[in-house]
């Protein structure tokens, strides 16, 4: 049972996008699901919809995950955040960590995206 | 205009797939000169040999050191990771110390920027594996050095009359230096095929 809540999925990949996508679609049904192909449009449109879930890139053509993640907090302070990214140096990790949000590594599987999702929700 | 090597979606994908590989690579990198190595968005392209050569001239006229390596499995290739001169040497001076500028790199040297080609070419490989769920070998690394259009040339053979070449521009970033790489791989048509193949496969599982 899954009462309904939205998600925006941030990566310039199309194929990171896909995955999530599918996965959320397939395991929760009538979830809400945006996309951001970049930092900018996944910053315009948090200002404009509210978010249970955020999935944010780190490398990106126009800004870092790095970057726009306390702009993506202020907007959505309810929002659980995980960062996907295929930079799995601990320097990075750590940084995220201290900003509040948890590092999930690429390449995705279904268990990383479940595991992000069942972390931000109530107990 | 001719028909794109692969289509959007499948360079997209890809591309993501060079980008973890290189992601791991980098982690392996940032260990071995104890330092955060900060990567540059990738660019992917997949093109035919001689789009290739014209890009690759357009990045460097200078001689290269690079790396080659076979591999093979569902799909088969050469892949080749080369550095400029300029590039090569300051990745080699972190890992194994200071190299005589005058000099070309000598056995030392060049053994580091094999050690380091094979990290990288290597994660490319496994993600590539990995994600599609396909077994892909390699051979020995091999260093080839010299004029950009000879190393490439090299590469060719035994990959019939127009290979495709699936190439990656990448940056990562050392404090105070910048080191600039391209990772390609040399595929004769029929392989491209079946990697299109794996690739359908792979889409097919995510289609909404």
């Amino acid at each position: 049972m899954n009462s309904s809540k939205s998600i925006l999925i941030v990566d310039d990949s199309r194929l990171t996008r896909m995955i999530f996508a599918k996965v959320i679609a397939s395991h929760y049904e009538g979830w809400d699901i945006s996309q951001a192909e970049n930092g900018t449009n996944a910053l315009a449109i948090a200002a404009e919809k509210k978010f249970d879930f955020i999935s944010l890139d780190h490398n990106m053509p126009d800004f870092t995950g790095l970057d726009i993640l306390p702009q993506l907090q202020e907007l959505q302070p309810n929002a659980h955040i995980g960062v996907f990214t295929a930079n799995v140096q601990q320097v990075l990790t750590e940084r995220f960590t201290a900003l509040g949000a948890q590092c999930y590594h690429k390449p995705l599987n279904e268990d990383k995206i479940l595991q992000f999702i069942k972390q931000g929700e109530p107990a | 205009m001719s028909d794109p090597v692969l289509s959007d979606v499948y360079c997209d994908t890809m591309g993501e797939l060079f980008n973890i590989g290189m992601g791991r690579a980098a982690k392996s990198l940032s260990d071995m000169v104890n330092e955060e190595v900060v990567l540059s968005v990738p660019n992917f392209k997949a093109v035919k040999y001689d789009e290739a050569l014209e890009l690759f001239n357009d990045i460097t006229n200078e001689p290269v050191n690079a790396v080659e390596q076979f591999f093979d499995g569902q799909f088969s290739g050469n892949a080749v990771l080369f550095f400029t001169n300029h590039s090569s040497r300051e990745l080699v001076q972190r890992i194994i110390g200071e190299v005589p500028a005058s000099q070309d790199l000598g056995d030392m040297e060049h053994e580091a920027l094999k050690e380091v080609s094979n990290i990288i070419l290597n994660a490319c490989f496994g993600c590539i594996a990995e994600v599609l769920g396909c077994e892909l070998h390699s051979g020995v690394p091999k260093i080839v050095a010299g004029d950009l259009n000879k190393v490439m040339g090299t590469q060719c053979v035994n990959l019939g009359p127009e290979p495709l070449v699936l190439t990656l521009s990448m940056t990562f970033s050392l404090p105070n230096k910048s080191i600039s790489g391209q990772v390609s791989l040399l595929m004769t048509s029929e392989s491209i095929k079946k990697l299109i193949k794996e690739l359908e496969r792979f889409s097919s599982l995510y289609a909404m």
